[in-house]
């Protein structure tokens, strides 16, 4: 029972790992557990493998990425960009078809945009990969900035307070990189067919529940798509900046376009008696000092913390 | 930079000579007085980072009693990074120390009339 256990632990590990170290963990991890006399011996021991695989992923997804050139480590990045892209995407086909009646025109650019960008990445072919991802982030650039300058609905609303807030606009820090990404590193050559399975079946899978139990919404969708947009782009993002501040790398990116997807919700907040993208535009002198600031706080933030970081200087 | 505790330890325990898996988590065990406790997952981790970083390597791997082992032994650098950090360690513990010492020797100075 607890060999079995074990090696069903080690099955978080990335398979060449298995094949080459398998067996030399699994007896480690069993002479530590005879030898262990402390209760939960074997639960700590399975815990430990499973993390040390985890770990072992996520260092060969982003190992090294915050102390390369910029360059690389967006070449490095452009692959769990563009899948984490397509899957939060594919996320709001439930809401776009049972709420809003069908899909917009922004909406339908954006899903499609990421759907070729994926495939492109997958491909190695930049301009195919590029022809995805600038749509996608000038999409998302103009969400973002509809709630000062425009009269965008709050399409995937979080409310904080009595305030909503559009849980795509924190998407479009991820979109820019993306599409910057695709710039720098999506022609690295093509990646193996179990990579784009893996890659494209989060989206799928997603896309295909939602369009399948879209006319149940309400019963199924329970976590509302607004914060699962936020907190998707704060994950990846947070990911990165937490990379980035381990090893002293390129924190002034990552720590720009943190503060950059916050930055619509947190102004939303600040300015909450001022009605937000709830219908007919705002007055210019309003609506002008917002967007600017918005735009103005990442910017400045990403410029100050450039200079202090050599390797994004570099 | 400052090691982390299991991996200082780890390092320590790989002073002594080449230890396979299970004998350098016993050894960390007693050099830290069980509080640092590595699991197979972390241990492994570790050795792998060390071995990347140039500062461990493998000597050799046998079979005992059905059970596959591999040795790992420090290498110069590696040794030079633990003995590096245990000076820093000391230095930063002595100002503590030095400081407990003069003030104990304020206390017991008497007072002047």
């Amino acid at each position: 029972m607890s060999r079995a256990l074990l090696r069903l632990c080690l099955q978080a590990y990335p398979r060449r790992r298995r094949n080459q170290d398998g067996e030399v963990l699994l007896d480690l991890a069993r002479e530590l557990v005879a030898t262990d006399d402390r209760r939960f011996a074997m639960s700590r021991q399975a815990v430990g493998l499973v993390r040390g695989g985890i770990a072992e992923h996520r260092s060969r997804v982003l190992g090294g990425v915050a102390a390369m050139p910029w360059r690389d480590a967006l070449g490095r990045l452009v692959l769990p960009l563009a899948a984490a892209n397509a899957t939060v995407w594919a996320a709001t086909l439930g809401p776009a078809l049972s709420v809003y009646g069908g899909p917009g025109r922004l909406w339908l650019v954006i899903v499609l945009g990421s759907v070729v960008a994926l495939l492109g990445t997958l491909a190695g072919t930049r301009t195919v990969a590029l022809l995805g991802a600038v749509p996608v982030a000038a999409a998302a650039v103009a969400t973002w900035g509809s709630f000062a300058f425009g009269h965008g609905h709050v399409r995937f609303p979080i409310v904080i307070g009595s305030v909503f807030v559009d849980g795509s606009q924190a998407w479009m820090p991820a979109a820019l990189l993306l599409a910057v990404a695709c710039a720098a590193g999506a022609a690295s050559g093509r990646r193996p067919i179990r990579v784009g399975v893996l890659a494209l079946t989060p989206a799928l899978a997603l896309g295909l529940s939602a369009a399948m139990t879209f006319d149940r919404y309400g019963a199924y969708w329970w976590v509302s798509v607004g914060p699962l947009l936020a907190g998707a782009s704060l994950a990846v993002l947070g990911g990165v900046a937490l990379a980035a501040a381990r090893r002293g790398g390129a924190a002034a990116l990552a720590a720009a376009l943190v503060l950059a997807a916050l930055t619509p919700a947190l102004a939303q907040v600040a300015i909450r008696l001022i009605p937000i993208a709830t219908g007919g535009p705002r007055p210019l002198h309003i609506s002008l000092p917002i967007g600017l600031a918005a735009v103005a706080v990442p910017a400045s933030a990403c410029m100050l913390l450039a200079r202090r970081s050599r390797r994004w200087a570099r | 930079m400052a090691l982390r505790e299991p991996t200082y330890f780890v390092l320590a325990a790989l002073l002594d000579g080449p230890l396979h898996g299970y004998a350098i988590a016993t050894r960390v065990a007693d050099l830290s007085d069980g509080r640092v406790r590595p699991t197979a997952g972390t241990l492994y981790g570790a050795l792998e980072r060390l071995r990347s970083e140039g500062l461990v390597e493998i000597e050799r791997e046998e079979v005992v009693e059905g059970r596959k082992r591999r040795y790992h032994r420090l290498t110069g650098d590696g040794e030079r990074v633990v003995r590096t950090e245990a000076a820093r360690l000391r230095a930063a513990a002595e100002v503590v120390e030095l400081r407990g010492v003069a003030a104990r020797g304020r206390q017991r100075r008497p007072r002047p009339a």
